[in-house]
């Protein structure tokens, strides 16, 4: 069996986090707009608070490895800030 | 306020270009019944509405309406990239091109420039929480004649999704206009009535109906 390459091998974990922080954070917003008028629905609270976990676990572990999504998660130096302006945007499709 | 997040909502990597089908799904980025005009509705109606649980609602599906606005320039995008200026009049974009080249610019199909004439703001609760529901409806259909219209799999993946949560807005909205409608029944001094007064204007009356 060949091996990925090392960059193959990256770039397959990167879609991988992205695919779960983008699943976690759907999940999140969809029962978000449910909770707004149904705020003491307990299935949905406890979903909630599941997603929200996934979410930022998997959004700490991609901004360690590759780069932040967000603000907050930039690291303040030269070259945080160059890959945070640097990086693809994600509406190409190498994102 | 709002903050940037670096990925889209739902994932849009498309093969094949094709300019002709660009020009159709551009219609949903500035086009009457697009997602500019929704994000634009939701977010300008909010700040009359009486109920906060329905500010709140306007408040996220208006911020949905945001990241659906991203996914359809992204089509568009990927859609006219990479293709000469021969490519792009063969396949029907020569009059887009002249004006725009393959920048991004809110049109409908037809070639209408984005018009806030497409969308209202009222300042009175039920008309505007009843304009969301037919504006949701609106978009589906859209959705409903790209997909008519569209047989590129990788294209048609991302109208569905963005189909679908026209669907569910549709549903939250309607969730919020009964809730406005029975705290009104129950509480108002016109139980029958809960257009007797504008819900957002005449608070007095409404914040005496709420028991406020």
């Amino acid at each position: 069996m060949r091996m990925p390459s090392k960059a193959s091998f990256s770039q397959m974990q990167k879609d991988e986090l992205l695919c779960k922080i983008r699943a976690a954070e759907f999940s999140m917003r969809d029962l978000g707009l449910y909770l707004d008028t149904h705020p003491d629905d307990e299935t949905a609270l406890a979903h909630f608070a599941q997603q929200t976990e996934e979410f930022e676990a998997a959004a700490a572990i991609y901004a360690e490895r590759f780069g932040a999504l967000r603000l907050s998660d930039v690291p303040n130096s030269p070259d945080g800030w160059a890959a945070w302006a640097g990086t693809a945007f994600p509406w190409e499709k190498e994102e | 306020m709002f903050q940037y997040e670096k990925t889209l909502e739902y994932p849009v990597k498309i093969a094949r270009p094709n300019a002709k089908l660009a020009k159709m799904i551009i219609t949903q980025l500035g086009g009457p019944d697009g997602e500019l005009g929704a994000s634009m509705r939701y977010l300008n109606q909010r700040y009359t509405m009486p109920l906060r649980e329905l500010q709140g609602l306007l408040t996220d599906i208006g911020t949905e309406e945001l990241s659906h606005m991203e996914i359809v320039s992204a089509v568009v995008y990927q859609l006219t990239k990479g293709l000469t200026p021969e490519q792009l009049e063969a396949q029907g974009f020569a009059d887009y091109f002249v004006d725009h080249t393959t920048g991004i610019y809110p049109v409908s199909a037809s070639g209408v420039p984005f018009s806030a004439e497409t969308l209202q703001s009222t300042g009175d609760a039920i008309t505007d929480l009843s304009e969301d529901l037919g504006a949701e409806q609106k978009a589906r259909l859209t959705y409903d004649n790209i997909l008519r219209l569209a047989d590129d799999p990788d294209v048609r993946d991302v109208i569905r999704f963005l189909r679908e949560r026209e669907i569910v807005h549709f549903q939250r909205f309607g969730e919020g206009l009964r809730m406005i409608q029975e705290k009104l029944a129950t509480k108002s001094h016109y139980p029958n009535n809960p257009y007797a007064f504008n819900t957002s204007f005449d608070k007095s009356c409404f914040c005496r109906a709420m028991g406020r």
